[in-house]
């Protein structure tokens, strides 16, 4: 069975051996480092080499991103959404064209489309 | 065959860097090797869907500021130019100086106009045009030895 006051009776025979003042001794502890003075790890800095990194366990499940219903597709950041007060000239144009019969699709290019072409 | 006139030496030396030619014509014919052009249309499409929502144009309010929205785009990252033109059914779309013949072959012209069928949907799209209208691409003039692709928005038959 372990005596509980071994470790500080083996403190005491070192000192008695090699020797120095036993009641002295401290047990090293680290000094607590305020956040701000700790070093900061590196910036990541963007480099043209390619590292090739071995493979990494798969992240933790996270719960799922809830997208929105429907996607707002992006004008320019400089135009606020503005109503505007009058139908544009463009929205003329595309009414007109909505209202119009369909076309025929373009054709798509059949196998005889590269015929011509050298080698 | 005839040589090409200088202007368009010119665009075909410059239209796509020589640090990405051999890799995009690689790309390009294993995509054409691996996938039906119809697919590869789409993809690219939706390629030219990304990259109209990574540059927004303006609202407008007319034929001729939307055009100049669209060149303002295009001339910013070197991709030619293109005009717009009223029709009696479709809004003709013409689109000159595209790096896309240079950079993929003119073997897979066919279906890398989907990038510009994508990104011109998306621009329409944001400037209020109804989901019925769709841009197309038209057929190519074999003939024509320019960088020029027609394209049309209006409704088509499916």
């Amino acid at each position: 069975m372990k005596d509980a006051n071994a470790p500080q009776e083996d403190v005491t025979g070192l000192f008695r051996k090699f020797g120095g003042d036993a009641a002295a001794y401290k047990e090293f502890a680290p000094a607590d480092i305020p956040a701000p003075t700790r070093p900061a790890a590196p910036a990541t800095v963007p480099s043209p080499t390619l590292h090739v990194l071995a493979p990494t366990p798969p992240a933790p499940a996270s719960p799922p991103v809830v997208q929105p219903a429907a996607e707002q597709l992006p004008v320019a950041a400089n135009e606020a959404p503005v109503v505007p007060s009058a139908p544009r000239e463009l929205d003329r144009l595309f009414a007109r064209l909505d209202a119009c019969t369909p076309v025929p699709a373009p054709a798509a290019p059949g196998l005889m489309a590269h015929w011509r072409k050298p080698g | 065959m005839t040589p090409p006139s200088p202007a368009l030496a010119y665009y075909e030396r410059t239209a796509c860097s020589a640090q990405w030619l051999a890799f995009n014509r690689a790309l390009a014919i294993e995509l054409g090797a691996g996938l039906p052009s119809e697919e590869n249309r789409r993809l690219f499409a939706r390629i030219g869907e990304r990259v109209a929502r990574e540059l927004p144009v303006a609202h407008c309010n007319t034929l001729s500021e939307l055009e100049d929205a669209f060149n303002a785009r295009w001339e910013a990252i070197g991709w030619g130019f293109s005009r717009l033109e009223e029709g009696a059914q479709t809004l003709s779309i013409t689109h000159d100086c595209s790096p896309l013949a240079v950079a993929f072959g003119a073997d897979a012209a066919d279906w890398t106009s989907g990038f510009l069928e994508g990104a011109y949907q998306t621009w329409f799209q944001a400037q209020g045009s109804p989901v019925g209208l769709r841009v197309r691409a038209m057929a190519r003039n074999e003939e024509a030895a320019t960088p020029q692709v027609r394209l049309a928005l209006g409704k088509f038959a499916a």
